[in-house]
C-alpha cells in the first residue's frame, strides 16, 4: 500500500480510528497547540484535522500530529498496524539497503499547481499560520520540506537536498529559515553565499508521509530523499518542476511556496519551543523572499506540535535517527543487534549487541559517539546485550539494574562536542559523554558466579496462542 | 506602531482575517521580526503583562549570533 499523497493517509488513519475531526470553533492561538499537544498524551495518537478556524474562510483545514502514533507510523511503513517499535526498526532498516531501487517520475500539470498565485503575496491570510509555543517569537511553519540544489552542481539530481528546518514566517512574503550549517540545506546556501547568489528555494507544505520521514533522516549528501521515498512505497515518487526555477517538489504537495535566498544578510530570527522541551535562544539566520504560492484546491495546511516531549516530532524522527546509527554501527561491529536512539533525537541511545571479548560493550559505545549523528547528540550511551530489547523499558532496567558495577560500568568522557539545542551543554554545544555499560561481562572480564534463569520453554509459541484466545 | 517585544516603533499592521469578519489582526515587528496577533493571551498582547525573560533590548539583539557564518566570495 503506498500514500502518494496526505490526504489517501488521512483516509486510512480515519478508517483505522487514527483521526479525530474537531469541529469546534478554534482560535489559532492557543487552540491548535492546546488540541494537538493534549492529543498526544492519547493512547495511540489520533491525527487531528481542524476546519472551523476563527477568522479563516469554512474550509480552511489545519491537520496535524498526522505522524503522532507507532500505529500510523507502521501503517506509513505498509505494515500491519499493530506492528511492534522493534518491528518497524528492521523493516525500516531492511529497506534502507535498496536506495539503488529508488526511483522518481514527472507529473504533467501537477495537484500541486492546481492554482497559482503570483501578486499580493500575504502568506499570514493565504495560510493558517499559528504560534506553536506561547514564547515563540511568531509563526512557525515547524513541518515543511525545504528544497534546494547544489548551487555548483545545480543538474545533480542526487545531490539536491529535502529537509525539514524550522522557518519563521517574519513578513507577508518574507521566511527566516533555521538551517544548520552541516545539515545539507545549509550548505547549499554557503555555496550560494561564496557565488553571490538568490538561489531559488521552495518550501513544500502538507506533503505525502513518507517523505516527511525522509525529510527527517540524516542521509548521505548526494542520496536523494525522493528516491530512498519510492523505496519505501515501492513505485517511482511523483514529482512536480517548480514553475519558476529547476527544483523538484512533491508533485502532491498541498502548498508549495517558491521564493530566493537573500544572499549575504542575516536577520534576526527566534525562540522557538524545540524538542528538548525548551526555547532555543534567538539567532541571525537567512531571509528567503516569496514569490510564488502554488497549491492544490482546497489545500490543507499540515502543522506540527513540538515543546515538552513527548510530541509528533519525537515519533516522525525517531527511527530515521536510530537506523542509520545502527546501519554504520553494523559496518565495522557485526555483533550489534538493535539501536533505539528515539528519546529527544537520540539525546539517548540503547544498544542491544552481543561482546566480542571483554570490554566490548564500552568499544560499541565510544563508536556511538563517533558516528556522525552520535558525535553531537548521543550525549547518554548505553549499552545491553544482544538478547535485549533496546525498544522495551522493562528489560532495559532489568539490564540497568543487575549488570551495572558503578565502579567499573559507567564512565564520563568531558568536555566532547554536544547538541547546542539541548539545555545542559554549556557553553552550547559542549558537552559531556555518559557510557553506561550493561552488558553481561564477558572474558577476561568477569562477575561472581551465578546462574540466569533460564528462558521459559515454549514461551514464544505459548504466548501466541493467549493471543489468538483473547482476540476471539 | 510600537512592537510589544523589542519596544521599537517598527511595528506594522500586516494581515487581518481574511474572511473580512475582523476577528484578529496581525502585527509584525521590523526591528525584531516578532509578529503577533491582537486575539493573543493578555501576557502576550500586553506589553505590562508580558515575560520580561522575552523581552528585547538593543543590547540584548547585539547578543545575538549569525547562525552560519558568511563566506568569503570567490574570486
Ligand atoms: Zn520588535
Amino acid at each position: 500500500m503506498s500514500y502518494q499523497d496526505l490526504r489517501s493517509f488521512l483516509e486510512k488513519l480515519e478508517e483505522e480510528n487514527l483521526l479525530i475531526r474537531y469541529e469546534d470553533k478554534i482560535n489559532l492561538e492557543p487552540d491548535v497547540r492546546t488540541v494537538l499537544s493534549a492529543a498526544m498524551h492519547m493512547e495511540d495518537p489520533p491525527a487531528v484535522v481542524m476546519d472551523n478556524i476563527t477568522g479563516f474562510q469554512k474550509g480552511t483545514t489545519i491537520v496535524g500530529n498526522v505522524h503522532a502514533s507507532w500505529k500510523s507510523n507502521a501503517i506509513m511503513l505498509g505494515m500491519d498496524k499493530n506492528a511492534t517499535i522493534r518491528e518497524q526498526f528492521f523493516e525500516m532498516a531492511e529497506k534502507w539497503d535498496n536506495y539503488d531501487e529508488g526511483s522518481v517520475e514527472y507529473m504533467d500539470n501537477p495537484p500541486c499547481q492546481e492554482v497559482v498565485i503570483e501578486e499580493d503575496i500575504n502568506l499570514f491570510e493565504m495560510l493558517p499560520l499559528h504560534r506553536i509555543n506561547k514564547n515563540d517569537g511568531g509563526m512557525y511553519l515547524s513541518k515543511a520540506l525545504t528544497v534546494t540544489k547544489d548551487p555548483d552542481h545545480p543538474d545533480d539530481f542526487d545531490k539536491e537536498n529535502v529537509g525539514i528546518y524550522r522557518i519563521q514566517v517574519q513578513h507577508p512574503n518574507t521566511i527566516a529559515l533555521h538551517v544548520m550549517p552541516f545539515h545539507d540545506g545549509g550548505r547549499h546556501m554557503s555555496l550560494a553565499e561564496e557565488r553571490n547568489e538568490a538561489v531559488p528555494v521552495a518550501v513544500c507544505i502538507g506533503v505525502p508521509p513518507i517523505i516527511a520521514a525522509m525529510a527527517a533522516a540524516p542521509l548521505n549528501y548526494d542520496e536523494s530523499e525522493y528516491k530512498f521515498a519510492s523505496v519505501f512505497e515501492g513505485e517511482p515518487f511523483k514529482l512536480a518542476k517548480c514553475i519558476g526555477s529547476n527544483l523538484d517538489v512533491p508533485a502532491y504537495s498541498e502548498y508549495v511556496l517558491e521564493g530566493r535566498l537573500i544572499p549575504r544578510k542575516r536577520f534576526f530570527e527566534g525562540p522557538f519551543g524545540e524538542f528538548p522541551g525548551s526555547y532555543s535562544g534567538a539567532k541571525r539566520v537567512y531571509h528567503v523572499e516569496i514569490e510564488r504560492i502554488t497549491h492544490r484546491k482546497n489545500p490543507m495546511f499540515e502543522t506540527l506540535y513540538i515543546g515538552r516531549p513527548w510530541t509528533e516530532h519525537d515519533t516522525l524522527i525517531g527511527l530515521s535517527t536510530s537506523v542509520p546509527i545502527y546501519k554504520q554501527l553494523k559496518e565495522t561491529m557485526p555483533e550489534v543487534k538493535c539501536v533505539n536512539a528515539n528519546y529527544q533525537h537520540g539525546l539517548t541511545a540503547i544498544v542491544a549487541t552481543d561482546l566480542r571479548f571483554g570490554g566490548y560493550g564500552k568499544t560499541v559505545a565510544m563508536r556511538v559517539a563517533t558516528t556522525p549523528h552520535g558525535i553531537s547528540y548521543c550525549k547518554n550511551i548505553i549499552v545491553v546485550d544482544g538478547d535485549v530489547d533496546p525498544f522495551d523499558m522493562d528489560q532495559v532496567m532489568w539490564a540497568l539494574n543487575t549488570r551495572v558495577r558503578a565502579d567499573k560500568d559507567v564512565t564520563v568522557i568531558q568536555n566532547t562536542p554536544g547538541f547546542q539545542l539541548d539545555p545542559t551543554t554549556n557553553p552550547p554545544g559542549m558537552g559531556n559523554k555518559l557510557i553506561i555499560d550493561a552488558t553481561t561481562p564477558e572474558y577476561p572480564d568477569k562477575i561472581r558466579d551465578f546462574q540466569m534463569i533460564e528462558k521459559v520453554d515454549g514461551f514464544d509459541d505459548m504466548k501466541q496462542k493467549l493471543e489468538e484466545l483473547r482476540g476471539k | 506602531m510600537k512592537c510589544v517585544r523589542c519596544l521599537s516603533d517598527d511595528a506594522y499592521k500586516a494581515a487581518e482575517a481574511p474572511d473580512k469578519s475582523g476577528a484578529w489582526e496581525l502585527y509584525c515587528c521590523r526591528t525584531c521580526n516578532y509578529g503577533w496577533r491582537s486575539t493573543e493571551e493578555e501576557d502576550i498582547v500586553n506589553i505590562e503583562k508580558r515575560n520580561p525573560a522575552f523581552q528585547l533590548t538593543p543590547e540584548k539583539m547585539e547578543q545575538v549570533f549569525d547562525l552560519n557564518k558568511i563566506p568569503e566570495l570567490r574570486k
